[in-house]
């Protein structure tokens, strides 16, 4: 796997868990 | 790419979302007291904050399924990933809270609550262990693929691999060496090695 792609998985993995994260607080707020 | 890309993407942005839904799920049940209950027969004597059952319950379950889904992904494609980090993830979070309350708790003139605390170290140890093998595995899989032999799971860690290649190794050069005596056994059979060549040849193998 070339450094391009394993560039790739970790900024499409850490905004995921980013999204993950704020979309995690916004469903809490929302939810109680 | 593009199917695996949303795969991962929407599996480990449930993950987080999920883990990030658990640690405040219990914070909340932490401000009031550490403890709730809702429905049944029973008169209830601290209710749950509104909401937060099902959060919990439903955070849990799919974090769970959607945390397999993306480490099947990622394991069967090959693809650096930050799958090690998760256990790590739950317990450090988990036990931020335990700790932070069990110095703060709400709604007392202070103090320690030790039920608390002990919880904390537990939960900070469960998570801070793997984290010291899988921080370092997890940055490797994404910086330095050269040293993974080809078919390994993303995040194991190298001296791992190392031990068990090193096992796999001399299975590989008992093969070579029966291929080459079965090869000098052959020369012997035509001719083309007599008796102390074929011994000498077979010493100098063996």
């Amino acid at each position: 796997m070339s450094a391009g792609l394993r560039l790739y998985w970790l900024v499409v993995q850490l905004a995921a868990v980013a999204g993950g994260i704020y979309g995690g607080w916004r469903l809490f707020e929302w939810a109680t | 790419m593009i199917r695996p890309t949303i795969v991962i993407v929407f599996s480990l942005a449930g993950v987080a979302c999920a883990l990030t839904l658990v640690f405040l799920s219990m914070r909340s049940v932490m401000d009031v007291g550490g403890f709730c209950a809702e429905g049944g027969p029973y008169e209830i004597a601290q209710h749950c904050p509104q909401g937060v059952p099902g959060v919990m319950v439903g955070s849990l379950l799919g974090g769970i399924v959607l945390a397999f889904v993306y480490v099947g992904q990622v394991l069967w494609r090959g693809i650096p990933s930050l799958a090690g980090l998760l256990w790590p993830a739950l317990f450090l979070s988990l036990g931020w809270n335990f700790l932070e309350y069990a110095f703060d708790p709400p709604g007392t003139g202070g103090g320690i609550v030790w039920g608390w605390l002990i919880s904390g170290i537990v939960f900070m140890v469960m998570g801070g262990l793997p984290l010291l093998v899988m921080l370092p595995a997890t940055v490797r899989a994404f910086t330095r693929e050269a040293e993974r032999p080809q078919g390994w799971p993303v995040g194991m860690p190298l001296a791992h691999m190392q031990r068990v290649a090193a096992r796999v190794q001399p299975a590989g050069a008992n093969a070579g060496m029966v291929d080459e005596l079965e090869r000098l056994a052959k020369l012997h059979e035509r001719g083309a090695l007599d008796d102390d060549e074929y011994a000498a040849a077979k010493r100098r193998l063996l």
